[in-house]
């Protein structure tokens, strides 16, 4: 997957290359700008010059400043020539550059150079003032340079700055997503939008929308479950109370039996509900009750109570063969629903006569509770989908719902606990084993 | 003794009406919220069914009000839901003690009645389950139909087991309970004193728990 340009590379990009633009006209404009005032200003010297030379050569030669030091590159090329043409004067006799005829300014091409030349022609003699055009190029440049030098120097420093201010902000998106990904999934405040930039407000405002959706629909849910349990478990009431009552008539026992069977049925009803119910309460993501210190002796001796007399009935030998002391952290409610689960399977799908083990085990810093037992265990094909809802890997006509597996997993989810079911080592039967951080 | 049955379920309602009238206890049967909450503002009922999920009046609401006005009269509520939270809710607010859907008319009638000892003051003289009760003032014990007084190590025994019942007591807590400090424990007198319990009210008046020690189930 590709993703998108990032929101800072792309202003980078953008904002360099525009404030390169701006440079580079800056600079060009400026140059233009230079060049035609410093040329004004130089016709403006030649004519001057052009007004104020004499026809004599002005001595001495060698004067006060006759040695400083000088570009001859920079010179006027000063010429006069009198009334009948006859050169009076030549500054640079070496320079040819031909007599104008009229008054004005001239651009004017030698075999060495390119002249800028002015031509004064009064009636008794002409004067013509010349200048290199590479000196008047390059005062031009030179000029346009230092105006745009400013700004190209701004350049670099102006997208240091970009990047720092980028940062900034994205350092402030990073401080919401890092707030959104903390939320608890039953937290139902919106997400404060107090620091956020105003930019990102809508979308904010839009996830907090979604938000309220969500827990909307959660709340829509956890009521149906209660509904749900209402509406399933009080007819099931009514039944195992009329039950009761049609036994407390049945004074000479004719219908024992069938009232036996009747109760069963009510057993298996009301079970199937509660199983529902409580895996409808876990995908609703109802919050878990407050940890508590839990003495897993204590969880492994009731859950065993509980239970014995379903073992019993089922003539399976149901017992404890390791206390190990440990206490863990985490809802009673959910051990006592896994621990229920795992017993009440165990003790189900084994035979008359089996046996079931629990053991409480503590190994290094883990904690765990194992539920063995004697039965048929599970083929290895149908291992991967154990702990599915509905999935029955056993026997069809063992009364079991296929759901014990799925809500033991969802609450070891739920508390941070580990649950896997494996073959015993020597394939006798099945065990179950819940690891519990200490 | 008059109850009054708060239930807007129709076929739930009949049959406890005719399950409490088969035990001979005298029933009113009041249909939602509102009425239930005028019902039992009359008084006259010396105990009180509620259900927690009315139309109209929540059982909650109901339960808070009576107790707002200081009406202490014994409520046993019935509640459809198994989460934990309710059930905390329904005691803080008053109730004695809940059931929840379904149960059976002898564990309901057995709550009834310790609801009414614990109102009675007589908290202290019977401990019982839906199968046993233990007279702790003549160490009479009633099981199954059968009765009789037992010696007091004997009941001191099923005494320590019924004190929290489907709670597994080992060896050394029953010893613990029954014996004084440095009085001489033979290792097998426990077994000896099940045995003797055993002999007189069967088998399954106690569970053995392999591995852990013995309870008797709630």
């Amino acid at each position: 997957m590709t993703t998108a340009l990032s929101i800072r590379r792309t202003a980078f990009l953008w904002l360099a290359g525009l404030m390169a633009t701006i440079g580079i006209c800056a600079a060009a404009a400026s140059y233009l700008l230079v060049q035609s005032e410093a040329a004004d200003f130089l016709d403006n010297q030649l004519r001057q010059i052009a007004l104020y030379v004499g026809n004599e050569r002005s001595t001495p030669a060698v004067g006060p400043d006759s040695t400083a030091q000088h570009d001859p590159e920079d010179d006027f090329v000063v010429q006069v020539w009198d009334a009948s043409g006859t050169p009076l004067r030549q500054s640079h006799p070496a320079v040819e550059i031909a007599r104008q005829s009229g008054t004005g300014f001239a651009d004017i091409t030698t075999d060495r150079d390119r002249w800028r030349v002015y031509t004064l022609a009064a009636p008794d003699r002409t004067v013509q003032i010349s200048q290199d055009m590479s000196v008047r190029q390059e005062l031009a440049t030179s000029a346009a340079l230092q105006a745009a030098l400013p700004i190209i120097v701004l350049i670099p420093l102006s997208l240091l700055t970009l990047g720092w201010i980028i940062d900034r902000i994205m350092a402030r998106l990073n401080r919401l997503a890092g707030a959104v990904a903390a939320r608890d999934t039953t937290a139902d405040d919106p997400v404060p939008i107090g620091d956020v930039p105003t930019e990102v407000v809508p979308f904010v405002s839009a996830i907090n929308l979604l938000l309220a959706r969500l827990h909307g629909l959660l709340e829509r849910q956890r009521r149906f479950i209660s509904d749900a349990a209402h509406e399933l478990r009080t007819p099931l009431a009514a039944l195992q109370i009329q039950i009761d009552n049609l036994r407390h008539d049945d004074q000479d026992g004719r219908f024992s039996e069938r009232l036996g069977e009747l109760e069963a049925g009510i057993r298996r009803a009301t079970g199937l509900v509660g199983k529902l119910l409580r895996l409808a309460r876990y995908d609703a993501r109802e919050a878990a009750p407050a940890p508590q210190p839990i003495d897993l002796v204590r969880l492994a001796l009731d859950t065993v109570a509980r239970l014995t007399p379903f073992a019993e009935s089922r003539g399976i030998d149901l017992g404890i063969t390791r206390q190990d002391k440990a206490v863990a952290q985490g809802a009673l409610a959910d051990f006592e629903v896994i621990l229920d689960n795992l017993v009440e399977n165990a003790v189900r799908y084994t035979p008359p006569g089996g046996v079931v083990d629990v053991a409480v085990s503590v190994v290094g810093r883990e904690a765990y509770i194992e539920v063995s037992d004697t039965g048929p265990g599970i083929a290895d094909d149908d291992m991967p989908h154990v702990f599915e809802r509905f999935f029955r890997a056993r026997p069809q006509d063992c009364e079991g719902s296929g759901l014990g597996l799925a809500i033991a997993k969802a609450a070891a989810e739920r508390q941070g606990a580990q649950l896997t079911l494996a073959m015993r080592e020597d394939r006798t039967g099945l065990r179950a084993r819940l690891l519990v951080a200490r | 003794m008059r109850v009054l049955v708060i239930e807007d379920d129709v076929m739930l309602g009949r049959a406890l009406v005719q399950a409490l009238d088969d035990a001979g206890i005298s029933v009113d049967w009041v249909r939602d919220g509102p009425l239930g909450a005028e019902a039992a503002a009359i008084g006259g009922h010396g105990f009180i069914l509620l259900d927690l999920g009315l139309p109209g009046r929540s059982g909650l609401e109901i339960l808070r009000g009576l107790r707002a006005q200081g009406d202490r009269r014994p409520v046993l509520v019935i509640t459809a839901r198994d989460g934990l939270d309710d059930r905390i809710a329904g005691l803080d607010l008053g109730a004695d003690d809940y059931l929840v859907k379904p149960f059976e008319v002898k564990e309901l009638l057995a709550r009834m009645r310790a609801v009414l000892r614990r109102h009675g003051g007589q908290a202290t003289s019977v401990l019982s389950t839906n199968e046993i009760e233990l007279d702790l003032s003549s160490h009479e014990v009633r099981y199954r139909g059968a009765s009789e007084v037992l010696p007091a190590r004997e009941f001191a025994l099923l005494q320590a087991l019924l004190e929290r019942p489907g709670t597994i007591l080992s060896r050394s807590q029953l010893e613990e309970r029954l014996y004084g400090w440095g009085e001489e424990v033979e290792s097998n007198a426990i077994d000896v004193l099940i045995h003797y319990v055993r002999r007189k009210f069967g088998k399954d008046i106690i569970r053995n728990i392999r591995g852990a020690g013995w309870m008797i189930p709630k």
